[in-house]
């Protein structure tokens, strides 16, 4: 699936779920996994690529499996451009952001916009992942409302 | 085998050691700890009861005593020899809080997020109470905010006035951790040891004073 790099003026989205990821004051730092930050990548939207109808659906999916933990879903707002700002000491990106769409498969539409943040630091030990941790749940704090995301809307979402 | 109570906890609870009344033990007070001696034989045992991380203790003290044909009831009624007189119940104390904060992960299974997420594993679990036992100010401290996370990590976190503390255990002999003050001082570990101290600046976070 081919879909275009990212552009710095681009928003990546993620759903998260209260009280499970939210207390309700602060994100728990569990929210992201290291193993995530390190190899499998941190999952994200984008949401001029993203229908509203694949995030719709895997949100009511997600809430299914666990209804009691995720009472309801938020969704963080993060901007490409401010994920690059942060870097380390030596000037080294805290974070690498790579698009990587996921294809359709059983019951789960396909997601073009899907992208993975990743720590841009691969030899970082546990101490180290979770300062890129810390960083990346201080973007996360951006928490908007749905209606003002740009995800693509079909017409009877309207 | 004779058991002499050297001391008793309840000395101002009504009890009877021998026939007649109904022993029940007084409603303990406050979380701090009793220390029970007992006499049995020619060994001498001390018990801090109430601290949750010697339940193991005692409870092996109990197999080892019925092993030995002491005829005793729990209620610390004797009948041919006495029996020593151990609180099982744990006290409220701040680390049994935490403990139990901890075993309650131990309900989680396999896929517990919905998707792949892996169970913390026991050693993970056995860590963080290595760790609350071991590198937790002894009864001073703010409890932390306790998860999983979808790795099999066991996490504590704290987050107050003072700073920020991001620490956890993977079941791989170590902790680590990272920690921002509100002064902005960073500290962090990719590996301590579950007996290595952590700084003191971070320890503040910790107590939250």
């Amino acid at each position: 699936m081919e879909v275009p790099p990212l552009s710095d003026d681009e928003s990546l989205v993620r759903a998260f779920f209260c009280p499970e990821h939210h207390d309700g004051q602060v994100f728990l730092a569990t929210a992201v996994s290291l193993d995530d930050l390190k190899d499998r990548g941190f999952s994200v939207d984008r949401p001029t690529l993203t229908p509203l109808s694949v995030l719709s659906h895997r949100v009511d999916n997600q809430r299914a499996k666990n209804p009691e933990k995720r009472e309801f879903p938020k969704y963080s707002q993060l901007f490409y451009s401010k994920l690059k700002e942060d870097r380390n000491a030596e000037g080294q990106h805290y974070f690498e952001v790579q698009p990587s769409p996921v294809l359709e498969s059983g019951d789960m539409p396909g997601n073009p916009g899907h992208a993975s943040i990743y720590s841009a630091d691969k030899k970082l030990g546990n101490g180290g992942l979770r300062k890129v941790r810390a960083a990346l749940i201080e973007h996360l704090n951006n928490v908007v409302e749905l209606k003002h995301i740009p995800y693509i809307r079909d017409e009877a979402q309207e | 085998m004779n058991a002499t109570m050297l001391s008793n906890p309840f000395a101002n609870a009504q009890e009877t050691t021998s026939g007649g009344g109904k022993w029940l033990p007084p409603v303990k007070e406050k979380g701090k700890s009793k220390i029970i001696y007992a006499k049995a034989g020619t060994v001498q045992r001390t018990v801090k009861s109430t601290d949750c991380f010697t339940v193991s203790y005692t409870w092996a003290s109990r197999v080892l005593l019925a092993g030995s044909h002491v005829e005793s009831t729990l209620r610390g009624q004797s009948k041919v020899n006495q029996f020593p007189l151990y609180d099982f119940r744990p006290a409220h104390t701040l680390k049994n809080s935490l403990l139990s904060k901890i075993r309650g992960l131990l309900d989680l299974e396999p896929g517990w997020d919905g998707y792949t997420a892996k169970a913390p594993a026991g050693a993970a679990i056995d860590e963080a109470e290595q760790f609350s036992s071991n590198v937790l100010p002894a009864d001073e401290f703010q409890l932390p905010t306790v998860t999983a996370a979808a790795d099999g990590e066991v996490n504590f976190s704290w987050k107050n006035a003072l700073g920020y503390i991001d620490l956890g255990f993977y079941g791989d002999g170590s902790y680590s951790y990272y920690a921002k003050t509100a002064a902005g001082q960073e500290f962090m570990s990719d590996e301590s040891s579950l007996t290595d101290h952590l700084p003191e600046q971070v320890l503040k976070i910790i107590r939250g004073n």
